[in-house]
């Protein structure tokens, strides 16, 4: 199934991964612009990320939530700069980053409020893990990429923010809060699946003092082997861990897997992980619905399905799962995006598309 | 990779259709799971401790992964099974002499951290670390068998979860999913799914399920165990069927089925005398009636006869009432046991034995004292005669009393007062019986109207002055020095607060009020040992274990600890991860009479005893 | 909108945490708080409810406790004509918003269920209340001052009893801000077979919680 160019391309990763190097950036972002040879086809690049920014970056610098009444958010600003970086546009990375910047790092410590309205600025001050996570990593990827120290120092600050404030140990597992604020029930704490940004965590962990990342890495496959719900033993969105390690599907939020959870066999596959035990929930869910109208969310345990079906950014992540499950990608039929594509299924398109290259498994 | 077709699916698939398949069926899941049957004779293992002592012979032909793990975690029965298989693959095979030495496998990867993640029940870890180890050598796979047993792990663990969360249908889908998970080795995923096919109203597979472990596991203990699991959800002649056939199916040798052949009447013995304490006269069939008489007889079960002299006691059958009462209190003395021989006596309208009965008692069991009312009624103004104790036949009160028909009481106590009036002896009465009929709030009013009567009432006697006729009257005065101390009836009242209160769950209130209360030491150590045991019931629901514990030590200085208490100390000491401790406390409760509470009790413990779950 | 729905449930949930727990940085772990108290005896004057004069019914005992910093149960102990097992009794739970930005977080878990029952919980609830009585549930509802409210009666050759439950959960019209929800139960047995005689005290029943509580005649529109 794995072509010998992706053959050696994995091997070429490993390499650098043992180094001690980002993986994803050496792969994804580096490896594709060193050895345009050996990739057949590039799904995202540049003039993908052209139509993107067209599409979704205001002239101030903000991704635009075009799903969700224009706002934007810290994941926003986190998934543009990556796609900046991977896209080679270092001015539009700097407007998004000054942008954040200016409007979002507003807090104090060191972490980014997480939600601004065109109407109302910054609506709340906590913060989202997985926004602080993907704007530090996008920050790494510009720093190595465009060889500029000011990035990496910026990056540094917020994985300290991070790794002070939202780092916790419980029931013998490192895990991340989703914010700074909430999120313990007693000595239960709820957590997000899909905020196991695994690239991220494991760029995070090469830097100095990074252990406690590293951690987080091998706690977040053990979390995933365990939170497994249903029929299709799949994550759910928000889930809850209690001291003695033990596991649920947290109350007080929707019990379903669905548009967080969708993200974890993409960052999975992400960071070069290919272990088809960690897939085959996601490949099974879309080999249940012929890989056409997976349903967008699944109630857990129950099993109920919405009439909402997946759209073309989350079907891109599951033709990669199925790949990776060993289903084959020909499992899922992956539509075009439309012209009027929102933000976060085009997103995750180009993320799928992106983690298929670094992986060897592109188109 | 492929497994072999394994015959439990055909479980799943509804067996009852194929009815003479059994047996191809029984056999082939009892070797599947290891059994100790199918193995060859004479198979041994040596084992040599040190590692590197010798080099494992026909490396690389034959996969001894698994034959080190279950070496490993000390699973005889599964390591013998596995030499066998792989003797089978290749007979000029030997097993290595190096069993516990880790050993480097497949492409260069050390699988043996992965399989003692595995034997340390971190499954999720396992996956974690096998996962990390694809990532960072893509060309490396884990070995089939690791796979298997990892898979097999997740599925009893999916199958338990479904079924603690109620959701029978993921537990069938899981074994579906997994038969191998589904044996007897683990048991306890075949009951659960049995019981899932019973909750799904599939009553056939859940017979199915509990016929094929009754006949096809090996031990006779595991056996027994299933019967009383399937009591539940199974007909009577089912349970028969499944003893009969537990009983001398596919014996193995050296094991014992004569427990397995009893496990249904005693399981029927357990729920009849449940049955027993409020079943209407003749609700019994004289042949349940008889087995019934037949095994409390057998076991010398004392609690046991006391259920069949209340059941006697109610028809008004008092001398076969009376003759149960003794024998319980011939195998083991008690209050309870001596409560109904008296008023079995009093039905049989002989007083001298009532009271005779129940003397060793008097004055150290409130529970006797209150008894003893019935047969030496205490006298006010409205009792006929009115006169000191003419000889004349038990009252309409005292009948009613005696057939424990509290109903009645609160009727008769009622057109009494409305004919001539209350006394503070009728209201007393009217609040024991009140709390016979859980209105506690009512008798506790009632105790403090008959406290403030008995105030106003002529020179009250002392309340059981009747009881001179006993003999042994030398000394009556509650003031005198000596145990036991008679109490008088204003404390007789106040003893009825409290135990009203008591049943209302004002523990603070009493808590606070015990020690100023007017009661006889004997009543204060009573209220004083029942708030312990409430606060123990707390305790345990706060999960203060070490509570618990305190509590029931201190309450057991007091008086002897009941059947609820002690399963209570069970689940404390099983909290406690006091395992083995928690198994005896459930098994002597277990062994006296078997219910399901002690059941439960005496099952979990074992199972996390031997991490057979 | 699918992503709209996605963070609009998300972040709600969030920020109403966030809002709560902001300044309490140190958590002490407290499991006691969230179980029953014990019961305790109160006055009848200090419960919140006023039932009207009944000879059959007076009032024997009353009782309270906590659950949490949420709820406040009342148990009132009714006198009991009948020579029936059981005690005759109201029951309210006062379910109140946390006041406390620590109470926000540690929610113990609802001390009654809804639905108040399901057929299967309301037999055996019967059964166990009225053994060896012939149970019949209401086909209509029964109004009182707090609105709608179902019930269900239990006969034998000389008595009737009644089971009635309540949940009054109008914030819009009803409920003052601090409550949450209020649920009545109320069970009584008497002599004959005068239903609407039992029911008297729950139709004339006026619950007098320190905020009031409107009754449904209060809104015209009812």
């Amino acid at each position: 199934m794995t072509s010998p160019a992706g053959t050696s391309r994995r091997d070429m990763l490993t390499g650098a991964a043992s180094l001690g190097l980002a993986a994803f950036g050496l792969t994804a972002f580096g490896l594709t612009a060193a050895l345009p040879g050996t990739v057949r086809a590039a799904p995202y690049d540049g003039n993908a990320w052209r139509r993107y920014a067209e599409r979704f970056l205001l002239p101030e610098g903000r991704i635009v939530d075009t799903g969700n009444k224009g706002i934007s958010h810290s994941e926003g600003q986190g998934y543009g700069m990556l796609l900046a970086v991977a896209g080679g546009d270092r001015a539009a990375f700097d407007r998004l980053w000054g942008w954040t910047q200016r409007v979002l790092m507003v807090r104090g410590d060191g972490l980014v409020a997480w939600r601004w309205t065109p109407d109302g600025g910054v609506a709340d001050r906590n913060n989202a893990s997985d926004g602080d996570m993907l704007i530090a990593w996008a920050l790494l990827r510009a720093a190595e990429t465009w060889q500029a120290e000011a990035y990496r120092t910026a990056a540094i600050a917020i994985v300290k923010a991070l790794a002070s404030g939202l780092l916790v140990e419980q029931g013998g597992l490192t895990v991340v809060l989703p914010g700074r604020d909430g999120f313990r029930k007693g000595d239960t704490l709820v957590l997000n699946p899909s905020y196991w940004i695994f690239p991220a965590i494991r760029a995070f962990a090469a830097l100095p003092g990074g252990e406690r990342w590293g951690k987080l890495s091998d706690s977040g496959l053990v979390l995933l082997s365990k939170a497994r719900f249903g029929g299709f033993q799949l994550p759910p969105d928000w889930m809850t861990l209690d001291a003695s390690g033990t596991v649920g599907i947290a109350e007080g939020f929707k019990k379903q897997y669905g548009y967080d959870a969708v993200r974890v066999p993409l960052y999975l596959a992400l960071d070069g992980y290919r272990d088809p035990y960690y897939f085959r929930p996601f490949s099974t869910l879309a080999a249940k619905y012929g890989g056409k109208a997976v349903p967008a969310t699944v109630s857990l345990p129950g099993g109920t399905t919405t009439q909402v079906a997946a759209s073309v950014g989350m079907l891109a992540v599951y033709r990669l799962a199925c790949q990776l499950a060993g289903a084959g990608g020909e499992a899922v039929t992956v539509p075009p995006l439309a012209p009027d594509e929102d933000y976060y299924s085009t997103t995750l398109a180009h993320l799928s598309a992106l983690a298929a290259q670094s992986l060897g498994i592109a188109p | 990779m492929t497994r072999p077709v394994l015959l439990p699916a055909l479980l799943l698939a509804g067996i009852a259709v194929a009815g003479g398949g059994a047996g191809v069926w029984s056999s082939a899941w009892a070797q599947s799971n290891g059994g100790a049957r199918a193995l060859a004779p004479g198979v041994k293992v040596e084992v040599a401790p040190a590692p590197g002592s010798g080099s494992a012979p026909a490396a690389g032909k034959v996969d001894e992964t698994a034959l080190r793990y279950y070496a490993r975690i000390g699973d005889g029965e599964r390591l013998e099974a596995e030499i066998a298989r792989l003797r089978a693959l290749d007979p000029s095979w030997e097993p290595p002499k190096d069993l516990f030495a880790p050993q480097p496998t497949t492409a260069g990867v050390d699988e043996s951290p992965f399989w003692t993640l595995l034997s340390a029940g971190k499954v999720a870890e396992a996956r974690a670390a096998i996962a990390e180890q694809r990532r960072k050598s893509p060309s490396w796979q884990p070995s089939d068998k690791l796979l298997q047993e990892l898979d097999l792990a997740e599925s009893a663990g999916r199958i338990r979860s479904a079924s603690d969360t109620k959701r029978w249908q993921e537990v069938v889908d899981a074994a579906a999913a997994q038969p191998e998970a589904v044996a007897c080795n683990r048991l306890d995923n075949a009951w659960r799914l049995a019981e899932a096919y019973a909750e799904l109203k599939q009553a056939d597979r859940a017979f199915d399920t509990y016929k094929t472990i009754v006949t096809t596991c090996p031990k006779a203990k595991e056996r027994r165990d299933t019967i009383f699991k399937a009591s539940r959800y199974l007909k009577p002649e089912q349970l028969r069927e499944l003893s009969a056939l537990g009983a001398t199916s596919n014996p193995a040798t050296g094991e014992d089925y004569s427990s397995v052949r009893t496990a249904e009447a005693e399981l029927e013995t357990g729920r009849l005398l449940e049955r027993l304490g409020n079943a209407k006269p003749g609700a019994l069939s004289a042949a349940d009636l008889s087995r019934v008489q037949g095994i409390v007889r057998d076991k010398q079960d004392a609690d046991g006869a006391i259920a069949l002299g209340w059941y006697f006691q109610k028809q008004k059958n008092y001398a076969e009432a009376q003759s149960w009462f003794s024998q319980a209190n011939g195998w083991a003395p008690s209050d309870k046991a001596a409560e109904g021989l008296v008023l079995a006596y009093n039905g049989l309208g002989e007083k001298a034995q009532a009271r005779a009965a129940a003397e060793p008692w008097k004055g150290k069991s409130s529970r006797i004292d209150q008894v003893l009312k019935a047969v030496d009624p205490p006298r006010g103004p409205s009792t006929p005669g009115g006169g000191r104790s003419a000889p004349q036949g038990p009252s309409e009160l005292d009948r009613a009393l005696a057939r424990h028909d509290f109903a009645g009481c609160i009727a008769i106590i009622r057109s009494s007062i409305e004919r001539s009036g209350p006394t503070a002896a009728l209201l007393q009465q009217r609040g024991w019986c009140l709390l016979e009929l859980k209105r506690p709030s009512e008798a506790e009013a009632a105790f403090v109207e008959a406290q403030a009567l008995a105030a106003r009432e002529p020179a009250p006697k002392p309340a059981k002055g009747g009881a001179s006729a006993t003999g042994k009257g030398s000394d009556r005065n509650p003031a005198a020095s000596g145990p036991p101390q008679t109490p008088t009836r204003e404390q007789e009242n106040v003893y009825g607060q409290a135990i009203a209160r008591l049943t209302t769950g004002d523990v603070t209130g009493l808590t606070r009020d015990l020690p100023r209360a007017n009661l006889t030491p004997t009543q204060k150590a009573e209220i004083r040992a029942s708030l312990m045991a409430t606060e123990a019931g707390r305790a345990l629901e706060d999960k203060r274990y070490h509570d618990v514990l305190r509590l029931l030590d201190a309450r057991r200085e007091i008086e002897p600890e009941p059947r609820n208490l002690g399963i209570l100390r069970g689940w404390a000491l099983y909290n406690l991860m006091r395992y083995d401790e928690a198994y005896a406390q459930f098994k002597s409760i277990d062994d006296r009479l078997s219910t399901e509470d002690s059941r439960e009790g005496v099952s979990t413990a074992w199972k996390t005893i031997y991490h057979d779950w | 909108m699918p992503e709209t729905a996605r963070r609009a449930a998300l972040w709600a949930v969030l920020a109403a945490a966030t809002l709560l727990t902001s300044g309490c940085a140190g958590w002490v772990r407290d499991n006691l708080t969230q179980s029953p108290t014990p019961w305790r005896r109160i006055q009848p004057a200090a419960l919140p409810v006023t039932l009207g004069e009944s000879r059959d019914f007076p009032i024997v005992a009353a009782r309270m406790r906590d659950t949490g910093a949420v709820y406040k149960t009342y148990n009132v102990a009714l006198g009991n004509p009948t020579t029936l097992p059981g005690e005759n009794r109201l029951t309210i739970d006062v379910q109140t918003l946390p006041d406390s930005l620590f109470g926000a977080l540690v929610q113990p878990p609802r001390v009654f269920p809804v639905p108040l029952y399901t057929m299967e919980t309301l037999t055996v609830t019967t059964r166990r209340e009225f053994p060896d009585m012939k149970v019949k549930v209401a086909d209509a509802a029964r109004r009182n001052r707090y609105g709608d409210y179902d019930y269900a009666t239990a006969q034998d050759e000389q008595n009737t009893c009644v089971l009635a439950w309540q949940l009054i959960n109008d914030h819009k019209r009803m409920l003052p801000e601090r409550i949450e929800a209020v649920r009545v139960e109320y069970r009584v047995c008497g002599v004959g077979s005068n239903i609407r005689a039992l029911l008297a005290p729950f139709d004339g029943m006026t619950l007098t919680l320190p905020e009031t509580i409107l009754e449904a005649q209060d809104l015209g529109g009812l």
